[in-house]
């Protein structure tokens, strides 16, 4: 077969480019001679180069080429036990049919597939978490996934039930349905999307065509369908022609919340899908939607998602005004009313309901589909409605704020983004922290009435820092960039801002323009901090984190959780650094406080006990980490238990460390006690099995090769298997290495030499790990008398760890110590006298001895 | 002379040690880059391969002591490979260091992950690459050359060392192979 594919590409490179289309077949049956198999081989290689277009042409990193991609499955296929009869819906990623169950039951099934050619790593990722996700939910109302699996061809499918049934808004009208009914049903679409939401899946695109209802003897049944399918194929909502349950194609914004009409698809959570049950519930009770479909439609599409974004859509009683005479008879018939009275229904109450939930911020829509259930069925049962008509000032207020907001969207994405994000995730956080607190206070008013008034003057103090923050960073920052001259980038007439460049302005803004207000400075600059750690601009936050801190601790004190908090931040940045000295200093404040104030039992206290010990670790201080490690260890053993998480994870620690220390015989105990408890595969939750180096090295140390052997032959099965893994080639560069150097301590040099070098191959540059397998593949090169090969990598090994951020950890030391004698032996074994003495004197005044 | 420049005369005189020793150079270089190119786009913001690696070029590479044609394409060798290495890296996302128990994470969200179908271009054909090189490694080597590092095939096809009709013949044979591994099809047809 082989020799055949070789010949197909003899034949087309020789013939590439010389021929026209025509003359293919001629010539292929000149040279293939009756072959018919390298002939079809041949033509189809010159007629995918003919429809190569600019495949490939641009480099990296450019836009993906567009390519046909043929659909290999069409009804008739079987796939699996699964037999297709229809295709009913086509998205950008993926295809729906209509399918035959054949085994265990016979029944038809909706059957969902990647297209060929789509089927990327990531996607067949993504695809398969979320049917995962999906098969999670169990909900009477939500279509429920069967099965999924993979073709042969290796493209994930699933299996969901096949619903048929009618969009909620048609079945509404068709019934004639009254709007207490239409409400019924509502609720029903409410607690589903709830359920979703518990699970942690948000649906993204709800709207009439994904709401069916079905009758099952006399009720009806409303099932909603296609859950995530948006976030599955990774499709932008606005591009997007979505299949319904038969054959329908839908593309709107009509449902779509202003976060998500957004430039961005980060920002979408459960409040998105709250806002389009808003837009559903309109539509049930008006037949229109808040936005008018045509006026969208003809919008184009930045000024679609302006109006989106900004315009405030009438209320539904309002809505009926707007409406022709003949379209609000027929509205009216539907529901069993007289056009008179439509407006009176929805009037008051159930305008307020609706309105809510359509709130463009989503901070003050119903927080969740189940409180805006709640409000509903309160609506039903003449109780009155948590939502309650806008005053004056509040619509004074909302015309502030819109009007801020479009100086945002206008230009200032970048920070409109960390205005977003930043702060109103503190500020939430702090205000439901400090609401909490004050709600815990009033509680033992009796008792201590005192602390209670302190706890809601913070309250009220925080409330006040959330809004100077916001001032800062919204108005006068955001203010002040929308006038000034920037180096930002313009795009279409716009000005876009990078999130550097406004985290830039923002810290050099600051200055002492808070020096009354220490408070509102701090939070400011945690913001700024955490901004920067994002963008792993580690040496930036610094100064940022250091001034919240040191403002937090003079004014809050260490009994404040954001003090602590951000202390913590500070010390593993300090860690990351290689300033021990600083990091364990905050760490030995922090844990002396909660011990002093919570006790020495408390979690909070033996987290930050683990997290003392672990800076000490880092910094080398073994015999600083191994107590506190031992301490904490007895601790969760005997308040969590032996197999809580929270013990293994130290038990695990504390095996490393006592391995690093060359307490082997303790180490190797506690590893396999470790293995014993820690039940199942031991992989971590993102597939990787990073643990195993660090027992493997352990093994290695106490020359227990034959016992590291097994499990790293094993990992390295694993990894090569699971193509498609995040970690795979990490993974498996890094058992390889291991085995590598299990093999070289055992002299088995032509065993490791390809072990090493695959494992250089596949490692990053640049990481630590990199270069100690250079210098294994030095060391298995040097076994083998290579002197010349080997000298390079193990230099070059040398001091690729020696620049490692980590250089003061112990099992690095370890290692360098190892290759720094190694290379002794090469200078020695080569007669460079000299050589060999200036690396002896390096390995004398090193700070560890040889690994055992 | 600087240390590049150094390297690539020592490449010219035929140093075996000499090859070692440019790709983590370059690899460093264009990473810092690559970061700071990064971090000044707006989020989502991908890399363009080519105008990296000519920028490394010029930065590091004294053009003053003006090493031949060969000496630069030792350089764009290195370079694509550097590239193909950063831009699988970014494409795969963040890299941790230990974790565990009730520890410290010394990790943290990487904000430049990129879920573009760019990233899924790009380690789909580096997957492919893979099988490719097994059939016909010139082909492999132009695409290299040219995704990876952005030359155009006349400067891969001397950087090869083989005529430009060959490296456009093998080119074309590499484009067919990698359509048709996009596309699904089995051309061996197993």
């Amino acid at each position: 077969m082989s020799a055949n594919i070789e010949k197909a590409r003899e034949i087309f490179v020789a013939a590439v480019g010389k021929l026209a289309p025509e003359e293919w077949d001629t010539y292929l049956a000149e040279v293939c001679a009756g072959d018919v198999e390298l002939s079809r081989r041949v033509k189809r290689l010159l007629q995918l180069d003919a429809g190569a277009g600019s495949f490939l042409e641009s480099p990296a990193a450019a836009a993906f080429a567009t390519v046909d991609h043929p659909v290999h499955e069409r009804p008739g296929t079987v796939i699996g036990s699964y037999k297709l009869l229809e295709e009913i819906g086509e998205g950008g990623m993926g295809l729906v049919f209509v399918a035959e169950q054949q085994q265990p039951v016979k029944r038809r099934v909706a059957l969902k597939i990647i297209k060929p050619g789509m089927d990327s790593r990531q996607v067949i990722a993504r695809f398969e978490a979320e049917r995962q996700a999906l098969a999670m939910m169990d909900h009477p109302n939500i279509a429920k996934v069967h099965d999924g699996g993979a073709t042969p061809e290796g493209r994930p499918y699933f299996v969901m039930e096949l619903v048929k049934g009618t969009p909620i808004t048609e079945y509404c009208d068709r019934h004639r349905l009254t709007n207490r009914q239409r409400l019924e049903l509502f609720l029903d679409v409410c607690h589903a999307v709830q359920h979703a939401h518990q699970k942690g899946i948000i649906h993204r695109d709800l709207k009439p065509s994904n709401v069916l209802v079905s009758h099952h003897d006399v009720r009806a049944v409303v099932k909603v369908i296609d859950f995530g399918v948006a976030k599955a194929t990774g499709q932008q909502l606005t591009d997007r022609s979505i299949y319904t349950g038969f054959a329908q194609m839908i593309g709107t914004p009509l449902y779509m919340s202003p976060e998500q009409a957004g430039l961005s698809d980060l920002d979408v959570d459960t409040r998105s899908d709250v806002y389009s049950l808003g837009v559903l519930l309109y539509e049930l009770l008006t037949s229109t939607t808040p936005f008018d479909n045509e006026t969208l439609k003809k919008a184009g599409y930045d000024e679609m998602r302006r109006i989106i974004r900004e315009d405030e859509p009438p209320k539904p009683s309002t809505r009926f005004y707007t409406l022709a005479v003949r379209a609000l008879s027929t509205i009216a018939d539907n529901r069993g009313a007289t056009p008179g009275i439509l407006s009176t229904q929805v009037r008051g109450e159930l305008d307020w309901i609706v309105m809510k939930a359509l709130e463009k911020d989503r901070d003050r829509r119903y927080e969740s589909a189940s409180a805006l259930a709640a409000d509903v069925q309160r609506y039903l049962n003449d109780e009155a409605v948590a939502a309650c008509p806008p005053s004056s000032a509040y619509r004074l207020r909302k015309y502030v704020r819109r009007n801020q907001r479009a100086l945002v969207t206008a230009g200032v994405i970048a920070s409109a983004l960390i205005a977003a994000t930043v702060v109103s995730t503190w500020q939430a956080v702090v205000a439901r922290d400090a609401l909490g607190q004050a709600e815990t206070a009033r509680k033992d008013a009796e008792a201590d009435r005192d602390r209670a008034e302190a706890a809601e003057s913070r309250a009220a103090t925080e409330a006040a820092i959330a809004r100077a923050v916001n001032a800062f960073l919204q108005e006068d920052l955001i203010g002040q960039m929308a006038g000034a001259p920037m180096s930002g980038r313009e795009i279409e007439g716009k000005r876009y801002v990078t999130v550097k460049e406004a985290l830039d302005r923002a810290a050099s803004r600051i200055g002492d323009r808070f020096r009354d207000q220490p408070l509102v400075e701090a939070a400011i600059r945690a913001s700024v901090a955490i901004g920067y750690r994002k963008l792993y601009e580690f040496q930036l936050a610094l100064p940022h984190f250091e001034r919240a801190v040191a403002l937090r601790k003079a004014h809050l004190g260490l009994d404040y959780p954001d003090t602590r908090d951000i202390m913590g931040r500070l010390a593993e940045d300090y860690t990351r650094l290689g300033r021990h000295a600083e990091a364990i200093e905050l760490g030995q404040q922090l844990l002396e406080n909660r011990r002093a104030v919570l006790g020495p039992d408390h979690r909070e206290t033996r987290a930050r006990s683990a997290a003392l010990a672990s800076s000490y670790e880092y910094s080398g201080h073994l015999e600083k980490s191994v107590p506190l490690w031992e301490q904490v260890l007895e601790q969760n053993r005997t308040l969590d238990g032996e197999t809580h998480p929270s013990t293994l994870g130290v038990m695990f620690d504390l095996a490393w460390n006592y391995g690093m220390m060359g307490r082997l015989e303790e180490s190797l105990a506690l590893f396999e006690k470790y293995y014993t408890l820690r039940k199942g595969p031991v992989v971590s939750e993102d597939g990787s099995n990073w643990e195993l180096g660090w027992f493997v090295q352990v093994c290695q140390w106490a020359g227990k090769f034959d016992r590291a052997d097994r499990p790293l032959r094993e990992a390295i099965a694993k990894a090569r298997k699971d193509k498609g893994s995040v970690n795979e080639r990490n993974d498996l560069a890094n058992h390889l290495g291991y085995l590598a150097v299990n093999l070289l301590l055992q002299g088995r040099y032509d065993e490791a030499e390809p072990l090493a070098r695959e494992a250089v191959a596949k490692s990053q540059i640049g990481d630590a790990k990199h270069y100690y397998w250079v210098s294994a593949l030095g060391a298995v090169l040097l076994g083998q008398q290579k002197y010349a090969e080997s000298e390079p990598l193990l230099l070059q090994g040398y001091k690729g760890m020696e620049q490692d951020g980590l250089a003061d950890h112990v099992a690095m030391r370890k290692r360098m110590t190892e290759v720094a004698g190694r290379i002794v032996r090469l200078y020695e074994l080569t007669n460079q006298t000299e050589k060999a003495r200036v690396w002896r004197e390096k390995l004398k005044s090193a700070p560890h001895s040889g690994p055992r | 002379m600087n240390e590049v420049t150094q390297i690539l005369s020592g490449i010219e005189a035929g140093d075996p040690h000499a090859a070692a020793q440019l790709l983590p150079l370059v690899y460093d270089e264009l990473r810092k880059l690559a970061a700071q190119k990064l971090a000044q786009e707006k989020p989502g913001q991908t890399l363009q391969a080519t105008a990296l690696v000519h920028e490394a070029f010029v930065r590091l590479v004294n053009t003053d002591d003006a090493p031949h044609w060969n000496s630069r394409g030792h350089f764009f060798a290195a370079a694509a490979e550097a590239m193909r290495r950063i831009l699988i890296e970014i494409a795969r996302g963040k890299q941790c260091l230990k974790r565990g128990g009730d520890r410290q994470r010394i990790d943290v969200e990487d904000p430049r992950l990129c879920y573009t179908s760019e990233a899924e271009e790009i380690l789909a054909i580096d997957d492919a690459l893979e099988k490719l090189a097994t059939e016909d490694a010139l082909a492999a080597q132009l695409v290299k050359l040219r995704y990876f590092g952005g030359l155009s095939v006349e400067d891969a096809a001397q950087l090869a060392g083989v005529p430009r009709s060959t490296a456009y013949q093998h080119w074309a044979y590499a484009r067919a192979f990698l359509r048709s591994c996009f596309l699904g099809e089995d051309l061996a047809g197993s």
